[in-house]
């Protein structure tokens, strides 16, 4: 181990350490310094909106719709990915312009997406459910061109000098290539993706968290706000050690 | 193995034009260790690229009678290394007999299930080695693969090639710039003068008992160093590394 390399157990420490003194400076601040204020609600009044938050917001069912979008999403890009590796792998190496004209779509603004959606669907459950999906599968698929482009040449000409069909090069050597890169997309879009679908509920409005932020900012309620945000920051953070672990557990090389 | 005043030129975008390979000709033989001796970068790669049918030619022709299948090992491990050992083999051919004997054959066997990222670029070549012969290749094309790689590894391969060259019947092509490791592999050697790759002569000698690299304080050996060092100085050629 180099001399400035922190082990995770360190890492974890200081995390918990940094918590604790924000916790701090939060509670001795707008608890007993700045109580009544526009900025953040004082502690006591944060506690307090949880049960408000769960009986008259409706959390947890508005949570579990979120929740359910979002990991359902994931899981059915990150396995349309898997089935669509192959003519990926042969866009990319047969017609590299469209590759380069699919690229394009990373630049139009989410938010626009989700407004399409709602024009088009009329903000029904399928169809937030279908923006999750395609929203990760274009997040991974974005993921995987950028890494096959690090594919070093000779893994295909020795494959191809061996005489395997082009099939099994996409599938064998590219695939798990790209595979470790897609894990670690995974955790980025993880955050990205709770972000897109909030955005996608807050203007359909149809349920889901977004819906109940759409709530929160029609009555003010700085309280409930922190609180949202506070449980969906949890949940991102416990989720992405969870994808971090099967990583780990499942993906034992490194393209590089 | 026939190279027939073979030519290849690389387009630049700006419409420039540079011969990378100037009418080469030379033969192969069968059953034969044969090395291109010549400098870094002057296109011995593209050359080997060529006879493996993985790049077009420009001009002249290539006969490759008797050969049926060649294989093209890059200098860059190309062996899969998410896979161990026996998977990568079973990759190419499931044939678990086939698998068992090039195992005993390159001195695999007891580790047929290490992967191979943290292994020498010795048993590394040889993996990639393994691989070709289960695809059925007759000649092997390596290219540079022992770069870095200590003198008593290079022994050790040299030792399994050149036994897998007289079992299997089978023949293999060099491309190197490295003088001693041409000498210890090969059969035969030819130097070629670099950008464009051009100018061949060929020098073969026949060496009794096994290759190691105390033959390099031989008489062939320092015959072969001068023929070379001559080869390269007249085409005004560096670059090569010598003994």
């Amino acid at each position: 181990m180099r001399k400035n390399e922190i082990t995770g157990f360190e890492r974890t420490k200081f995390l918990a350490k940094f918590i604790f003194v924000l916790v701090f400076v939060y509670v001795c601040l707008f608890e007993l310094i700045l109580p009544v204020n526009k900025i953040l609600p004082k502690p006591s009044l944060l506690l307090e909106s949880f049960i408000p938050l769960i009986k008259d917001y409706n959390l947890l069912t508005e949570l579990a719709l979120t929740f359910s979008i979002v990991f359902a999403g994931m899981l059915t890009g990150y396995f349309l990915i898997y089935l669509s590796k192959n003519l990926i792998c042969k866009i990319y190496y047969n017609y590299p312009s469209v590759t380069a004209a699919l690229g394009m779509f990373k630049y139009i603004p989410v938010i626009l997406s989700a407004v399409f959606f709602e024009l088009w669907f009329a903000g029904t459950f399928w169809a937030e459910l279908l923006f999750s999906v395609l929203a990760v599968y274009s997040l991974l698929f974005h993921a995987f061109i950028s890494e096959i482009a690090n594919v070093h040449e000779s893994y295909i000409l020795f494959a191809k000098s061996l005489g395997m069909p082009d099939k099994k090069i996409y599938s064998q050597v590219i695939w798990h290539h790209v595979h470790p890169r897609i894990w670690e997309s995974i955790q980025n879009i993880n955050c990205r993706i709770w972000l897109y679908i909030l955005v996608f509920e807050l203007i359909a409005a149809v349920g889901g968290i977004g819906k109940l932020l759409g709530q929160i900012i029609a009555y003010k309620d700085l309280a409930a706000l922190l609180a949202v945000s506070i449980i969906i920051s949890v949940i991102i953070y416990v989720t992405n050690h969870i994808i971090k672990y099967f990583s780990g557990r499942f993906i034992r090389w490194n393209s590089k | 193995m026939e190279i027939i005043n073979i030519i290849k030129k690389y387009y630049g975008n700006l419409g420039s034009c540079q011969n990378v390979i100037n009418e080469i000709s030379f033969k192969i033989d069968e059953n034969s260790v044969n090395t291109i001796l010549a400098p870094s970068d002057s296109g011995k790669t593209t050359l080997l690229k060529i006879i493996a049918g993985l790049e077009s030619i420009d001009g002249g022709e290539i006969k490759l009678e008797p050969f049926k299948k060649i294989v093209y090992i890059p200098t860059q491990p190309s062996f899969l290394h998410w896979f161990s050992v026996k998977e990568n083999f079973s990759l190419i051919n499931e044939n678990q007999d086939l698998q068992k004997e090039i195992i005993m054959l390159l001195g695999l066997d007891g580790y047929e299930k290490h992967y191979l990222n943290e292994k020498s670029i010795g048993f590394q070549f040889l993996v990639s080695f393994g691989m070709a012969l289960l695809s059925g290749s007759d000649l092997v094309l390596v290219d540079e693969p022992f770069t870095g790689a200590s003198k008593l590894i290079k022994e050790r391969i040299c030792k399994a090639v050149r036994e897998t060259v007289k079992k299997r019947k089978i023949s293999i092509l060099i491309a190197t710039s490295n003088l001693s490791d041409a000498f210890l592999f090969s059969d035969s050697i030819f130097l070629m003068k670099g950008t464009p790759l051009d100018i061949v002569e060929k020098t073969g000698f026949s060496l009794k008992g096994e290759r190691r690299y105390e033959l390099l304080n031989s008489k062939e050996a320092g015959s072969f160093q001068k023929r070379a060092e001559d080869f390269f100085k007249n085409n005004k050629t560096g670059g090569l590394i010598s003994f």
